[in-house]
């Protein structure tokens, strides 16, 4: 192996393998603190006023059914305001809102109609009219379970400097194997996301049903309309203005997830950018001691984390792709007799040529990876084998190389100065 | 279990407790290097284990060689060569195919080697001397016996010549085509300057550059392809195989 390729793999594993140990002891560390948690039972003694916001374009499929979840909210009606948006939709939104709203006419229902301004704009102008003490923003093809918002709740009583409680985020019916991959890889965010929280060090507001406290966001200015991932911006600006950022972690909210390649890689693509624009525009925060954890620690994760995914892609091109060219070209040198070159081909095996100690590492990083992905099935009660074994196997080998692949082709893009549109 | 500092109240610190979890940068930082010196040990362990391994291939290759030697010796002694050459063209044959493996094994693990590349640079003289060795004696032996066999020297370099596995390809498929009628002596040139054989070598058939083939005492200093290789070496064989046929035509 090259010796430049086997540095940069050494510094991947250490990279790698200092992220996961640190967050499985600081699982160790608060593993109590977590099972108090799962038993702790707050009853509240208030009930304030919540505003939920929908922001709507082309959901026509969709957007009956998130409504439909709002108003099954177990949460007193007089206490819920709902504000639907159709953000300029093409398609039959308005009409599918218009419906529901006229059969619910009982309950506290604001519907804008606007000409297409994008999400972050829409949330500004509800929150301008939002009278909620806080408010929920819920993606028109989201579905919240009926006590998510009493539990998300719950979690302001404790802290008066707390700006936002992120729900647990599931993948709704998955049914296609990119949905199924998706819903591995939400458990493991919800189970990051919960020891995140602990560690005040959440850096993204998922769209789907994150609750914000009202004064707050619109003392920092509401959401920034020019942000590709207008939810992590808005969780940045909260850290770097020293609010709170918890994870509720049983509040679940079920998201319909792209459903194939093509929608994934358009989703993570804005995602991605957004996120590296995020990282340059909050760079003053990197090893800046005054945000603590997040960010000594966090915020050169995420970093590393975009770093790591280009240096995975290039040992999957120079592990995979350079050995298969040259056999290519030995097939070729010899004409193509494929017959001979099966007979030439050494299969001894010899225990000596294996490369024990980088197998060791390597290993102990798939073992760690393991842990992690069993303590994110427990954090959810979820049973690893639900969709079968092999769903694993390949979300290990190759969802993870697909989403490097599609982080390099962000970074490509960003570097010649592609545009994208949310 | 791990403690976390606290950070200095000042004016933009009032709203959260921002903590520093230094403890655990530290214990994450000491684990990982553990491991990390763990894997770096087992490979270090491994490297002496691949030598020891070497050493010991060596050693029996030496005594194949005596054996072969005793043969040799045998057959100039006594009369009845037809059944004793048969003998020892096997011998000599599995003892190259166990030669080059073994060559093949030394070449990788002196290339992933960190701490030991004097001793794996020792150990392939030996090999390469004892390869001589082999080459001289499969001459000699093709004479007393009769052997219908082509001998090759193949001259490369692994760390100045990136054609060179083109050629060890090419070479590589004759002899899985021709078997025991092709005997491949790789000679490795890079250790020509502490082996002044291959020097010697090197001047006889005037070599300067690489990859070379020496095919009954005629040089050809580049990249023989497949086709005219096949020719080559076919019409060296009084009786060709029939996979000669195609190159014969």
């Amino acid at each position: 192996m090259n010796f430049t390729v086997e540095i940069l793999l050494w510094i991947t594993y250490l990279g790698l393998l200092y992220i996961l140990v640190f967050w499985l002891l600081s699982f160790l560390d608060n593993r109590e603190h977590m099972k108090q948690e799962s038993k702790k039972r707050t009853k509240l003694t208030r009930f304030p006023l919540v505003s939920i916001i929908i922001p709507a374009h082309n959901e026509e499929n969709t957007i009956a059914g998130t409504i439909e979840s709002v108003l099954k909210l177990n949460y007193p009606r007089d206490k819920v305001e709902i504000i639907i948006i159709n953000d300029g939709s093409t398609d039959d939104t308005k009409k599918n809102i218009e419906k529901i709203t006229h059969s619910n006419r009982n309950r506290k229902i604001i519907f804008i109609d606007q000409k297409n301004q994008g999400k972050a704009k829409s949330l500004n102008n509800a929150l301008k009219i939002a009278k909620g003490e806080f408010f929920a923003c819920l993606d028109a093809d989201s579905f919240v379970e009926k006590n998510t918002l009493i539990k998300m709740i719950k979690f302001y009583n404790q802290n008066p400097h707390l700006a936002i409680v992120t729900p647990a985020m599931r993948v709704k019916d998955p049914k296609t194997l990119t949905q199924k991959f998706q819903r591995l890889e939400y458990l493991a965010s919800m189970f990051m996301a919960r020891l995140m929280g602990l560690l005040d060090v959440v850096y993204v507001a998922p769209g789907p049903f994150s609750l914000y406290r009202s004064k707050i966001i619109k003392k920092l200015g509401g959401f920034d309309i020019n942000n590709l991932t207008e939810d992590q911006e808005i969780a940045y600006r909260v850290q770097k203005h020293h609010y709170g950022i918890k994870q509720c972690y049983n509040a679940y909210v079920h998201t319909t997830a792209p459903h194939n390649i093509k929608g994934l890689y358009k989703q993570r693509n804005r995602w991605f950018k957004g996120s590296m624009i995020n990282l340059y525009k909050y760079k003053q925060l990197f090893f800046n001691k005054k945000y603590g954890d997040f960010g000594m620690l966090q915020l050169p994760i995420n970093l590393a984390t975009y770093i790591l995914s280009v240096c995975a892609i290039f040992f999957f091109g120079y592990f995979t792709f350079k050995p298969l060219f040259r056999e290519i070209h030995n097939i070729y040198l010899i004409n193509f007799d494929l017959l001979h070159y099966i007979r030439s081909i050494d299969f001894n095996f010899n225990i000596l040529g294996l490369d024990l100690g980088m197998m060791f590492i390597a290993y102990t990083l798939f073992f760690a990876a393991l842990i992690v992905f069993y303590l994110s099935h427990k954090n959810t009660d979820e049973k690893i084998r639900k969709h079968g074994i092999i769903y694993i196997i390949f979300y290990f080998f190759f969802y993870y190389t697909m989403l490097s692949v599609i982080s390099v082709i962000v970074l490509i893009q960003l570097i010649f100065g592609v545009r994208q549109k949310w | 279990m791990v403690k976390q500092r606290k950070q200095k109240p000042t004016n933009q610190t009032k709203l959260i407790e921002r903590k520093i979890s230094i403890e655990r940068y530290i214990i994450a930082g000491t684990i990982t290097l553990l491991i990390f010196a763990l894997g770096l040990s087992m490979g270090f362990v491994l490297d002496y284990k691949r030598i020891t391994w070497i050493e010991e291939q060596s050693k029996a290759q030496e005594l194949d060689y005596q054996s072969l030697q005793l043969q040799y010796l045998y057959l100039n002694t006594i009369d009845d060569t037809e059944k004793s050459c048969h003998i020892l063209g096997n011998t000599l044959q599995t003892t190259l195919i166990t030669l080059s493996e073994t060559l093949e094994d030394l070449e990788k693990f002196e290339k992933d080697t960190k701490l030991n590349k004097k001793e794996y640079n020792t150990l392939l003289r030996k090999f390469t001397i004892n390869n001589l060795k082999y080459w001289l004696f499969a001459e000699k032996s093709k004479k007393l016996c009769n052997m219908d066999a082509v001998t090759l020297l193949y001259f490369f370099s692994r760390e100045n010549c990136p054609i060179c596995p083109n050629q060890g390809m090419v070479l590589s498929y004759f002899k899985t085509l021709l078997g025991e009628d092709l005997l491949v002596f790789p000679i490795d040139v890079d250790l020509k300057q502490n082996e002044p054989i291959i020097q010697l070598l090197e001047s006889i058939y005037n070599i300067q550059s690489y990859p070379t083939i020496v095919i009954e005492d005629i040089t050809y200093s580049r990249v023989v392809e497949k086709e005219e290789l096949g020719k080559i070496i076919c019409n060296i064989y009084n009786s060709p195989n029939n996979h000669c046929d195609k190159y014969l035509e």
